[in-house]
């Protein structure tokens, strides 16, 4: 390869590091604490946030279109010039100029739109934030702080809803089993929402304690942990829910009690019960969509599913949600649906109808497709299969937010102890190997540069651990570049030119690096895989490491020293105090 | 070309008489294991008196961030325009300045109940509360106050049994650390931790007491982390044996990771000598070390590797001696140069890492030498019988690459 390949490779690498690493720098350099507080809140509070400051907006403008149409429009209220724009050109009329607050008015057909343009705006920075949020080098427990929540299973509802299903077994044993089958589905839906480092362990009989880092993302928690697992299939009586629409569109105000019952339950059948369809929104948040007529009795019960994922149609090519049911749920499920072909099934999570679908034929193998929908709501309903089969009621018995200024402090030790450390070893390659030592510094600083950036690209967990991997990658990325100039200068001594030294000094080091990388490499590979917690985030940023330093200190320094003999026509090396 | 040829037999007695050693302590003073091996509750806390307590009414939602130099007020959500504002400890340097300047944020109440007078810069919080404000007080601690020792904390707490208190940091930074091990009576975390902080506050009073940080652990989670952590260091030194094995002879494979196991326990024997806390940071120093140590090594293996079919000797033990020296430089500087990046994790840092750093210090120590005197004094070993005709034979049998890697010396 010619330098000119070379440097355009590096380039590269280096401009695609700093793509991943641009969000964690726009997180915690380029985005104030108020809107990270904001970020980090729960959808359900940015919904708020944006409703109640877009209201705001909309009366103030309001309040001076009231006074005078004519008023100038505020300057804070300049971005919205673009959208009233459009909006009059899809009216085909004339953008007025300049824009009174009257004519902004006037290019919105009713309050609504025009609200909702103020919510967007709102909405839209606030999870642009978290976004960034999301895909940037979040910190540890022990560097952040964060939040930990001990929670109690209720184990003698569990030992309950067990009995006559599984005799012989006293309950303290069921106890156990429902314990152990709480942890292991919190463990495994935590893994799922793809939260980072968690630590979940039992705390005495029947609570669960959980330590996720980072700042507290607390709906994602609150998902976690309320997500009941109550989940079935059950009939809809469709002639009971079109008489229940019929009734509900005559009395809509007076059908429901405030806490979503029916004031006169006669209007449905006895056997039969109300419950509201909900969908994904904007937020991702549930929203109502409706409401059916189900049966009061379960046709299948959750805890028969195996397993659930999206597929897609042989045929249609469309999405679906494919689950798998144990023999016995099969046997059920088949028999249910022979019973009821042509009726619809609804999927019931915690009292919510997530999807209902046709029964188009006897589903005997236990293998189950819905079809019918987009792609995101079949991977919501395949979310909702799969983290529903809990039988263990859950409650959060102390959720606690730990505080970060012990993190901060071990933030700061850390930082010094890097710089120091790094600052230290780098001044000895200068001292020691002269000029050489300034591409042993670069490849170090290119180094620590490419980890955090991979780092940052896979969404991992700083803790002290990792900066502890870290740590020993500064020691071996050093490492490379000692053996390659101690190369050099053996070259050197047997009398070879300067190009002719660097080129055999790098050749020769070559198989040493990689042999010695490539255990380290084993290692931190295996670890990652199989360690759990500290031990794991230590592992990966070593992988990692050991990647970026062999990268650094074979490709990058060579370059350098080729850049020197080639383009600054460098004649001699500056290595050693003994080799002139 | 130095003689290390010569002081491979000393130095595998010596160090076969550490580990001996170390296996003598391991059963005499046995392993100072941490919370995560030992079931119990771990609570670091400070006597120090709240000089400052924080409420907030109002419907935006508040938090307070301190860091050494600054607190910081972030206002966010409805209810208040969204903003962060900024008091600097060097423009508020007494508690009653800072005070006041935080009593003029809108919904913002402070009191000062003690040491007006006292420096912002030694304040600190209560860990265990969330930082967002509200109508219950976010208390303020000012260091420094109050001179407890550890004869004192143990005073308070005589009354509960199986406690340990260390004293963690010295002078206005001093903490106690406390632990309580899970007696299996059923207690919870919870219930251990009323019981540490009820006997401080009455020994000390109750406004007096800040808890920094606490841990408990229950028994099951322990045991599967200690056998998982015996496991996986087990299973990574068999992998690193089996590529080394590949690349090179089985005997410098072999070499090379008995120099591994030689490494680790002499960790352990610092480890157990010293008394240090054993917590996952301690495996994951002695994996730090099994992954660097490995390098040293696989540097000396393969320049043994490349001499063998170009060396001119009649003794095996020649070949070892120059690739040795060759490489020694690298050796020692390599060393050295991690040994800065540790003795800095050491020197600025308090804790686990701290334990983590000095136990990295040793295993340096460890590995540069066990590179240069343990695997290759096992290799001579193996290779007493040697003869130069074999030379060819072996490299030859060891790696094609060979020729090729080593035209230069």
């Amino acid at each position: 390869m010619n330098k000119r390949t070379r440097f355009v490779i590096l380039l590269v690498v280096l401009a695609v590091c700093f793509a991943f690493l641009w969000p964690s720098i726009s997180w915690y350099v380029g985005t104030p604490k108020e809107v990270q507080a904001l970020a980090l809140g729960s959808l359900q509070n940015i919904k708020d946030y944006a409703t109640a400051k877009a209201s705001e907006d909309v009366l103030e403008i309001k309040a001076s279109a009231q006074k005078d149409t004519k008023a100038p429009l505020d300057e804070k209220y300049s971005w919205i010039e673009k959208d009233v724009a459009k909006s009059y050109k899809d009216m085909d009329k004339k953008v007025p100029s300049p824009l009174t607050t009257g004519d902004v008015l006037d290019a919105y057909s009713n309050e609504q739109e025009f609200l909702n343009v103020f919510q967007a705006r709102y909405r839209d920075e606030i999870l642009k934030a978290k976004k960034r949020y999301e895909n940037s080098v979040k910190l540890g427990l022990d560097l952040s702080g964060g939040m930990n929540i001990i929670v109690k299973a209720d184990l003698d509802a569990a030992v309950k809803n067990q009995q006559g299903t599984e005799t012989g077994q006293n309950s303290e044993e069921l106890k156990k089993k429902a314990m152990e089958q709480a942890i292991e589905t919190l463990s495994s839906r935590i893994d799922r929402f793809g939260l980072t480092s968690p630590v979940i362990r039992q705390q005495g009989d029947d609570r669960i304690y959980i330590e996720i880092p980072g700042a507290a993302q607390a709906d994602a928690i609150n998902t976690i942990i309320m997500g009941k697992g109550i989940l079935n299939f059950r009939l809809v009586d469709s002639n009971a829910t079109t008489a229940f629409q019929n009734y509900y569109a005559q009395h809509a105000a007076s059908t429901l009690n405030a806490d979503g019952t029916l004031a006169d339950p006669s209007i449905i059948p006895e056997d039969c019960e109300i419950m509201g369809q909900y969908e994904k929104d904007d937020y991702g948040l549930d929203e109502r969509v409706g409401y059916l007529v189900v049966k009061k009795d379960i046709a299948l019960d959750g805890q028969h599913i195996k397993s659930a994922e999206v597929g897609t149609d042989n045929l249609t090519n469309r999405p679906e949600v494919d689950f798998v049911l144990d023999s016995e749920g099969a046997e059920i499920f088949g028999k249910f649906t022979g019973e009821h072909k042509g009726e619809n099934l609804a999927i019931v999570s915690d009292n919510k109808i997530k999807s209902s679908a046709r029964i188009n034929d006897a589903i005997t193998g236990g293998r189950v497709a819905i079809t019918g929908f987009g792609l995101e709501e079949a991977q919501n309903l395949q979310k909702v299969l799969q983290t529903a089969w809990l039988n263990v009621p859950l409650s959060v018995e102390s959720q606690q937010v730990i505080g970060a200024s012990l993190g901060k402090k071990a933030i700061r030790q850390g930082i010094l102890a890097v710089v120091v450390g790094l600052g230290a070893i780098m001044l000895f390659m200068l001292i020691y190997y002269k000029g050489s030592g300034i591409n042993a510094c670069v490849a170090q600083i290119l180094n620590l540069y490419i980890m955090f950036s991979v780092l940052s690209a896979f969404n991992m967990t700083l803790t002290l651990s990792s900066i502890a991997g870290m740590i020993l990658t500064i020691g071996m990325a050093v490492d490379a570049s000692v053996i390659i100039f101690e190369r050099i200068k053996e070259e050197m001594h047997d009398g070879k030119s300067r190009a002719a030294s660097i080129a055999a000094g790098f050749d020769n080091a070559f198989w040493a690096i990689m042999d010695s990388n490539i255990t380290t490499f084993i290692a931190a590979i295996f670890l990652s895989q199989l360690g759990t917690g500290s031990i794991q985030g230590f592992a990966v940023s070593l992988a990692i490491g050991v990647i970026s330093s062999v990268f650094t200190g074979l490709f990058v320094s060579h370059l350098m020293f080729d850049f020197d003999t080639d383009v600054m026509h460098k004649k001699t090396i500056s290595i050693s105090w003994r080799i002139k | 070309m130095i003689h290390f040829s010569r002081a491979f037999l000393p130095c595998a007695a010596a160090s076969t008489l550490i580990i001996i050693f170390g296996v003598v302590g391991f059963f005499v003073r046995g392993v100072n294991f941490g919370i995560d091996y030992k079931p119990g509750l771990i609570e670091e806390v400070r006597v120090a008196p709240a000089v400052m307590d924080i409420t907030y009414s109002g419907s935006a939602n508040v938090t307070f961030d301190m860091t050494g130099t600054k607190a910081d007020i972030v206002i966010s959500g409805t209810g208040a325009e969204n903003e962060t504002k900024e008091f600097k400890f060097a423009d508020n340097a007494t508690v009653d300045a800072l005070a006041a300047s935080l009593n003029s944020v809108d919904g913002i109440k402070v009191t000062v109940n003690s040491y007006g007078e006292s420096a912002t810069s030694e304040l600190f919080a209560n860990s265990a509360a969330s930082n967002k404000l509200g109508p219950t007080a976010y208390r303020l601690y000012s260091a420094g106050k109050i001179d407890a020792q550890t004869a004192d904390v143990r005073d308070a707490l005589a009354s509960v049994s199986g406690v340990s208190i260390k004293q963690l940091g010295s002078g206005n930074g001093t903490s106690f650390q406390i632990r309580m091990a899970d007696d299996g009576s059923g207690n919870t975390g919870k219930q251990l931790q009323e019981t540490v902080v009820t006997k401080l506050a009455e020994k000390f009073g109750a406004d007096n007491i800040a808890v920094v940080k606490t841990d408990f652990i229950g028994s099951n989670f322990s045991r599967t982390i200690a056998l998982q952590s015996m496991i996986l260091l087990g299973a990574t030194i068999a992998l690193i044996w089996l590529y080394s094995a590949i690349r090179f002879h089985w005997d410098f494979a072999l070499g090379a990771v008995i120099a591994l196991l030689h490494d680790s326990l002499m960790m352990m024997t610092f480890i157990v000598w010293t008394q240090m806390e054993f917590s996952t940071m301690t495996v994951a120093a002695i994996l730090t070390i099994v992954g660097y140590s490995i390098n040293d090594t696989i540097v000396i293996l393969d320049r043994e590797r490349s001499l063998l079919p170009v060396m001119d000797t009649k003794k095996f033990n020649d070949i070892l001696d120059q690739a040795l020296t060759d490489t020694l430089s690298r050796s020692i500087i390599t060393t050295v140069t991690t040994m800065f990046a540790a003795a800095s994790l050491y020197v600025f840092t308090t804790g686990d890492i701290k334990n983590f750093a000095l136990a990295l210090l040793v295993g340096l120590t460890s590995g540069c030498y066990s590179s240069i005197f343990i695997s290759s004094g096992f290799i001579s070993a193996t290779r007493r019988n040697w003869k130069p005709e074999y030379g060819i034979h072996h490299s030859l049998k060891m790696h094609k690459g060979v020729l090729d890697t080593s035209v230069s010396v």
